[in-house]
């Protein structure tokens, strides 16, 4: 039999057992909120994209809604489309124009050096899977930028540079990230001392990874990377020796520049 | 009175010891998460929003933040490990307002959200 020490340490277990199942179960919807839709439902389907946009423009209307903003019709319609749209200011006119303009989006993005030249050929040991290769039912331009991110990178691999963990697409250019960077802009203020004005420079944007082990919040000035004194007063600049504050405006890489094939 | 064997007391307690192990080694499966901070410290108002992508992949993200000029940036992500934070700051007279978001697509192919706004 067990002994009340092996008692008292199983039903310990079992408790702590069921305090982590549960605390992570309902944690996660206290701290995050609740799970959103899945994957679109056209990365999982064959039906052309063309089609896909009209059905749900066309089902919008039929369910007598006032706009078109739902999370599928956004993500069907893409980037380069206005995502809220008033369809009871289109009536059956406008909106023939409307599914005449996606089909003509559709047709650029297919004409396009992007669609026609093809997804490069992923290099053994890349880290990542590309997006064209992540869905099974996947389409050009579909996700485009995410598409950028990937070639931009591919290139980068087989230029050599093997070191980045992830890439991030902003402003039209494609940042590749390390563990020891930092894309970082700076501004000024300028406060009112009693001996006159005192001006400080902080950092007013970022972009980096958060895979460094000495960031545990990964957030810059709670508790994590820097404090807010550090970033008045510049003690940022070397509270991390290794890592490397790269002026964000100067770096990146201007897909339409550095692609062959843009 | 019935009684367990040694060996099974063993299994037992061997077995328990492997679900605690398992459970701590399991990753923290939603680090993904967006926050904003608003504060003013006299003589200073900041607003700061951050976004960090943990977990989750092929996403994008929005931050921004507002004490006088107002700053913001948004991205698209392929990986894992993105943070993009932005921040502004003025006078303690101003009122700090922050946002970020950011979502993307778990391991199992669900789309996860998060956002937060101060103040």
């Amino acid at each position: 039999m067990f002994t009340i020490r092996q008692k008292l340490l199983i039903i310990g277990v079992i408790v702590f057992t069921v305090l982590i199942v549960a605390g992570s179960y309902f944690g996660r919807h206290w701290l995050f909120g609740p799970d959103v839709e899945p994957v679109p439902e056209h990365l999982l389907t064959d039906e052309p994209r063309s089609v896909r946009m009209n059905r749900l423009v066309r089902a919008s209307v039929s369910q007598d809604t006032s706009s078109v903003s739902g999370t599928d019709t956004e993500e069907a319609l893409g980037d380069d489309v206005v995502s809220t749209i008033n369809t009871d200011e289109l009536g059956d006119d406008g909106l023939a124009d409307l599914v005449d303009a996606l089909d003509a989006v559709e047709k650029d993005e297919e004409s396009s050096p992007v669609a026609t030249g093809g997804f490069p050929e992923v290099p053994d040991e890349f880290p990542f899977t590309p997006v064209w290769l992540e869905y099974p039912n996947y389409e050009k331009g579909d996700k485009h930028q995410h598409e950028l991110i990937a070639r931009v990178l591919i290139k980068l691999w087989n230029q050599g540079d093997h070191d980045f963990v992830n890439g991030a697409y902003e402003n039209g250019k494609v940042y590749p990230l390390y563990n020891d960077v930092m894309y970082v802009e700076w501004d000024t203020h300028v406060m009112d001392g009693p001996d006159g004005p005192i001006e400080f420079k902080y950092i007013t944007s970022a972009l980096g990874t958060h895979a460094r082990d000495d960031i545990e919040e990964n957030n810059l000035v709670s508790g994590g990377l820097f404090t807010i004194e550090e970033m008045i007063t510049g003690a940022y600049k070397t509270k991390y020796p290794d890592l490397q504050l790269v002026d964000y405006g100067s770096a990146g890489y201007d897909p339409a520049t550095f692609l062959d094939d843009y | 009175m019935f009684r367990i064997s040694s060996r099974i007391k063993k299994v037992v307690l061997n077995s328990i010891f492997v679900i605690v192990i398992l459970s701590l080694a399991v990753p923290h499966a939603h680090a993904y998460n967006a926050s904003a901070h608003c504060w003013t410290i006299w003589p200073m108002s900041i607003a700061g929003a951050t976004i960090n992508n943990g977990g989750l992949i092929n996403g994008a993200y929005n931050v921004y933040a507002r004490v006088i000029t107002g700053r913001a940036k948004a991205g698209a992500f392929a990986t894992n490990y993105v943070f993009a934070w932005v921040a502004d700051a003025g006078g303690a007279s101003h009122t700090p307002t922050a946002s970020s978001w950011v979502s993307g697509y778990d391991a199992t192919g669900t789309h996860r959200f998060d956002n937060a706004s101060c103040p």
